[in-house]
C-alpha cells in the first residue's frame, strides 16, 4: 500500500541490499534546521535466520539522512557483514537459497534521494537510489556490484498518479557472492488511489537481463491496508 | 423565456455547480494545550513541526500529545489545510506511514470540540486545534495572533 509501484525496485528485490535481520538499533530523527536523523543497527546478519544465528559476526548499518526542505530527503548508508563459508542466504530474490562458498566481506556503500512536491503543486515524485557493494573472499578476490534505480510520478489528479521507473544491476564477471547476472528493467504503470488505505495499481514492466530472454509483465494489484 | 431556455438555463446551472471544486468552509483555527507542555506562544514553523510529529517533547520533556478533530468534520479539514498543506486523505496516510514506521504516536482524534478540549484539560503535554477558544483553556499563540 506504501510502495509507488507493485514491486520492489530490484536492487531490494534481487537481494543486493539486506531486508531483514534481528538486532538492536538507535534512531535519531528532526535533529537541526537541516531535520538530521540517523540509524545505527547491530544485528545478526545474513546467515543468520529469524530464530538463530549462525556464526558469531554482526552486521553494522549506519545510516544517516537530511531533510533540508519540505519534501526533500537526500541519505547514504553503509552496510558491512561477515557472511561465513557455507552460509545458506535467504535473503536473495525468487525464493532461491543460495550457499556462500567462501567466507565474504561485505560492505553496501547506498545513497538515495527523494523529492515529493508536497508544498507547492503536489505533483511530482521522485526517487532515486545507487548502491555498490563491495563483496571480498580471500580465495575468490573482491568485486563490485552497482544497483541503481530511479522512480518518477505525477499526480495528475487527487487519485491517479501515473508513473515510470527504471532498475539497473552491474555486476562484474568474477562477482564472489551474487549471481552474476547483468539486469535492467522498465517498469511503467498507474497508480489509482481510492482512500488511504487503498489502491490500486496496473503495471507493465519489461525485465532484461545477459543471461536470460528479456521478459515482459504486465501486473495488477489491489492493496488494502487495515 | 421559453420552456427551452428554462431548461438549458438549469442545465448548464447544474452543471457548473457539480463541476466546480468542493470547498470546506474557512474557519478560524485556535491552537489550544494542556497547562503542561507546550510553551505560551509559538511561530507557525514551530506549531508545524510539533504537529508533523517532527517534535517529540516540549521543552519541559513532557511528551507531545496531539489532539485533532477528525478529518470528517470542518475543522478536522480546515486544520489539514492551513496547518498540513494536506487533504483528509493525505493526513490520513501521512500518520499511517509515521506511526507504521515508528517514528511517532498517532494523533488523537475527536468528532466533538468539548471531547477535545476535556481530553487536552486532562492530558499533560496535549496540544490540538479548535475554533473557539475554551473557556479557563490555554490559547497558545501562534506569530502572536490567537487564531490562524
Amino acid at each position: 500500500m506504501f510502495f509507488p509501484t507493485i514491486d520492489r525496485p530490484l536492487l531490494f528485490a534481487q537481494g543486493i541490499v539486506p531486508l531483514h535481520t534481528t538486532g538492536v538499533s538507535l534512531q535519531g530523527q528532526n535533529l537541526g534546521a537541516l531535520r538530521f536523523g540517523y540509524d545505527v543497527m547491530v544485528g545478526n546478519g545474513l546467515g543468520s535466520g529469524e530464530l538463530l544465528d549462525n556464526n558469531s559476526f554482526k552486521s553494522l548499518t549506519v545510516a544517516v539522512h537530511v531533510k533540508p526542505r519540505d519534501g526533500w530527503r537526500m541519505g547514504a548508508s553503509l552496510y558491512h557483514d561477515v557472511i561465513s563459508k557455507g552460509s545458506v542466504l535467504h535473503n536473495h530474490s525468487g525464493g532461491i537459497s543460495t550457499r556462500a562458498l567462501a567466507k565474504i566481506n561485505q560492505n553496501i556503500l547506498t545513497a538515495s534521494f527523494a523529492y515529493n512536491d508536497s508544498v507547492f503543486t503536489k505533483k511530482y515524485e521522485l526517487l532515486a537510489e545507487s548502491s555498490m557493494a563491495l563483496n571480498k573472499a580471500d580465495s575468490l578476490g573482491r568485486q563490485n556490484t552497482i544497483a541503481s534505480y530511479a522512480y518518477a510520478g505525477i499526480r495528475l489528479t487527487d487519485k491517479i498518479i501515473p508513473y515510470i521507473r527504471v532498475d539497473d544491476i552491474q555486476y562484474r564477471q568474477e562477482e564472489v557472492y551474487f549471481s552474476d547476472r547483468n539486469v535492467q528493467s522498465f517498469t511503467g504503470g498507474v497508480r489509482y488511489e481510492l482512500n488511504y488505505l487503498a489502491v490500486v495499481k496496473l503495471e507493465y514492466q519489461r525485465i532484461k537481463s545477459h543471461r536470460a530472454t528479456a521478459v515482459d509483465r504486465v501486473s495488477f494489484q489491489i492493496a488494502v491496508g487495515f | 423565456m421559453t420552456w427551452v431556455g428554462r431548461l438549458l438555463f438549469l442545465i448548464v446551472f447544474l452543471s457548473i455547480g457539480t463541476c466546480l471544486p468542493a470547498r470546506a468552509q474557512v474557519l478560524p483555527l485556535v491552537v489550544i494545550a494542556n497547562s503542561k507542555g507546550a510553551p505560551a506562544e509559538m511561530k507557525m514553523a514551530q506549531l508545524k513541526a510539533v504537529m508533523r510529529g517532527e517534535r517529540l517533547r516540549w521543552p519541559d520533556g513532557s511528551k507531545v500529545v496531539i489532539a485533532l478533530m477528525k478529518s470528517s468534520t470542518p475543522i478536522g479539514v480546515n486544520t489539514g489545510q492551513k496547518i498540513y498543506n494536506m487533504s483528509a486523505n493525505e493526513l490520513n496516510k501521512y500518520w499511517l506511514a509515521l506511526v507504521f514506521q515508528g517514528k511517532a504516536d498517532a494523533p488523537n482524534f475527536f468528532n466533538s470540540e468539548a471531547e477535545l478540549e476535556e481530553f487536552i484539560a486532562q492530558t499533560t503535554g496535549a496540544i490540538g486545534v479548535v475554533n473557539q477558544p475554551p473557556t479557563g483553556g490555554k490559547t497558545i499563540l501562534i506569530d502572536g495572533r490567537k487564531s490562524l
